[in-house]
């Protein structure tokens, strides 16, 4: 059985992203001695680090705003690809991580050859514990079904995750009305909602012990909170509310996407 | 041994008890269609709705609601109206969604039972501390009548005896063992608890486990962040003719406590037959 990571990468002006897959893919190399295969429609200048390159056209027809503390840019969002990951993935057993996930350790290696056939966080950990983001990201929505985090997720090539596939793929193309169907506010399309709105849907519109969690705690912190400085494998951040927290050998979601450009073009 | 659900239904100037009863009936004969169900009122059953009761009695003895508006002081009476030597007890504001064998099963070792932990319509166990002041500050047991269970017996006629007892002079029993935080209406659920913790009974009465509970649509036990007054007008809910409940998108099962009357309306007793 074939095992790998796949990573999505669109660059925008804001963000590089292939740099930041091409700075994950040296993690996941180091940490879990994985093949990384990249989907992207830019240019890759260290080839060396993918297993494979798998080129598809760029859709810009999103944007968002991207901060790194109180500073903003908006910029196109191109995050809608993910949902080909099913189609896309070269192994039989695929990790899908964000680029901006950076793994610090082995414990993802973890996933692989325990049968499961679908893993995926339904809760984030804030690295202030104390914060109120953790509490408010439970629900898609205020009176909604359960949050699910798509920034790292895994799957294995069956039937059942070939039909979930294929229902987020159709939650993604009728965006519009789902997001009126489970009461979300904001119009843009985001991966976490859809994969939530089809496992929910999946598992008979009810709670179910389907897919289990990662066996990681996925910690994050937002684009609000500051990089302050990155060293051997140790991170430093400012939190909003001027909290210092610095963090070695865990694995960390730095939502902070500018921010994190800063750190690889120091590295 | 006979067994049966027993709903009370009391005339009274806020709500349609008699149009909840009958729901909460077909409710139970869609997925239970051979349970008993006895129907303890004050009202006339019309002839349509006849075959949904197994059993219909007059509410006995003097009427110990006469000063009440909310008209729950004779709902100590199920005890011995009831013709069942296993009953169910439940609200008429409810409608039950699944067969009730399982619920039979475990209710078997209870000489008598009481919910004390009530789930969201996100089958999540409620924190509902906001309408529960009065059993934290006085440190009363988490009763709720909701949904609730006794055998014929010695003991428990002994209990429902206190309860009667209480309902009837509430205003000395709540001085004295729920003065912290005071509650000057009579509640079933307050005078169950005071009668519970005078009895020593919180041991014998409750189920730790999650399964013996009901969803209760009181809103603001539901973990939304929004200062929702009634549920029915902030979340999308259905209720089809497979007799199937979403709320929000989610599946209801089990006993589900909607609270509000205006969830029954025309369409849902349709869907209901």
């Amino acid at each position: 059985m074939s095992k790998g990571v796949v990573l999505f990468a669109f660059n925008n002006k804001a963000i590089n992203y292939v740099e930041q897959a091409e700075f994950c893919a040296k993690k996941i190399i180091r940490h879990l001695q994985l093949p990384v295969t990249i989907v992207t429609s830019d240019k890759v200048t260290n080839k060396d680090l993918f297993d494979k390159i798998i080129v598809i056209p760029k859709e810009e027809n999103q944007t968002r705003n991207f901060y790194d503390g109180d500073q903003r840019q908006k910029a196109f969002w191109n995050n809608k690809s993910r949902t080909s990951a099913y189609d896309l993935s070269p192994y039989n057993e695929t990790l899908v991580m964000d680029t901006d996930f950076i793994v610090e350790n082995d414990l993802l290696l973890k996933v692989f050859g325990k049968g499961h056939d679908f893993l995926i966080n339904h809760e984030a950990q804030h690295l202030d514990f104390q914060s109120n983001m953790t509490d408010e990201m439970k629900y898609i929505s205020d009176s909604g079904i359960k949050m699910c985090w798509a920034t790292v997720f895994y799957f294995q090539k069956t039937d059942r995750v070939k039909r979930l596939f294929t229902l987020i793929n159709h939650i993604k193309d009728h965006w519009s009305f789902y997001r009126f169907r489970y009461q979300l506010l904001q119009n843009t399309y985001r991966n976490d909602f859809a994969f939530a709105i089809a496992l929910h849907i999946l598992n008979g519109h009810m709670k179910s012990d389907w897919p289990i969690q990662l066996p990681i705690k996925l910690f994050y912190i937002t684009d609000r909170d500051k990089i302050v400085s990155y060293k051997d494998n140790t991170w430093q951040f400012k939190l909003q509310g001027d909290l210092d927290c610095k963090i070695k050998d865990i694995n960390i979601h730095v939502m902070n996407k500018i921010g994190l450009m800063k750190v690889i073009k120091d590295e | 041994m006979s067994k049966g659900i027993c709903l009370f239904a009391q005339k009274n100037d806020r709500s349609d008890y008699y149009k909840q009863a009958v729901a909460c009936a077909m409710s139970i004969k869609s997925f239970n269609p051979e349970e008993k169900i006895c129907l303890i009122t004050d009202m006339k059953i019309e002839k349509a709705d006849e075959k949904y009761f197994d059993v219909v009695k007059d509410i006995p003895g003097k009427d110990l609601s006469t000063n009440s508006t909310w008209k729950i002081e004779n709902r100590s009476k199920i005890y011995n109206t009831s013709p069942f030597e296993r009953t169910i007890v439940l609200d008429v504001d409810m409608l039950v969604l699944e067969n009730l064998e399982n619920f039979w099963t475990l209710l078997e070792p209870y000489e008598l039972f009481y919910t004390n932990k009530v789930k969201t319509y996100r089958n999540e166990i409620a924190n509902d501390d906001f309408y529960r002041k009065v059993f934290v500050h006085n440190q009363l047991p988490n009763v709720y009548c909701g949904l609730h269970y006794f055998k014929k017996s010695a003991s428990n006629e002994k209990f429902y005896a206190l309860v009667s007892d209480i309902v009837t002079n509430y205003k000395e029993y709540s001085e004295r063992f729920a003065n912290n935080f005071k509650q000057t209406w009579c509640s079933m659920d307050v005078a169950t608890a005071i009668a519970i913790k005078l009895l020593n009974k919180e041991h014998q009465v409750f189920s730790k486990s999650n399964v013996l509970t009901f969803t209760h649509m009181k809103p603001k036990i539901q973990n939304w962040k929004a200062d929702v007054k009634n549920w029915t007008a902030y979340i999308d809910y259905n209720f089809n003719k497979h007799k199937e409940l979403a709320v929000g998108n989610i599946i209801q099962t089990g006993i589900f406590h909607y609270v509000e009357d205006n969830f029954v309306n025309e369409q849902l007793m349709e869907n209901l037959k």
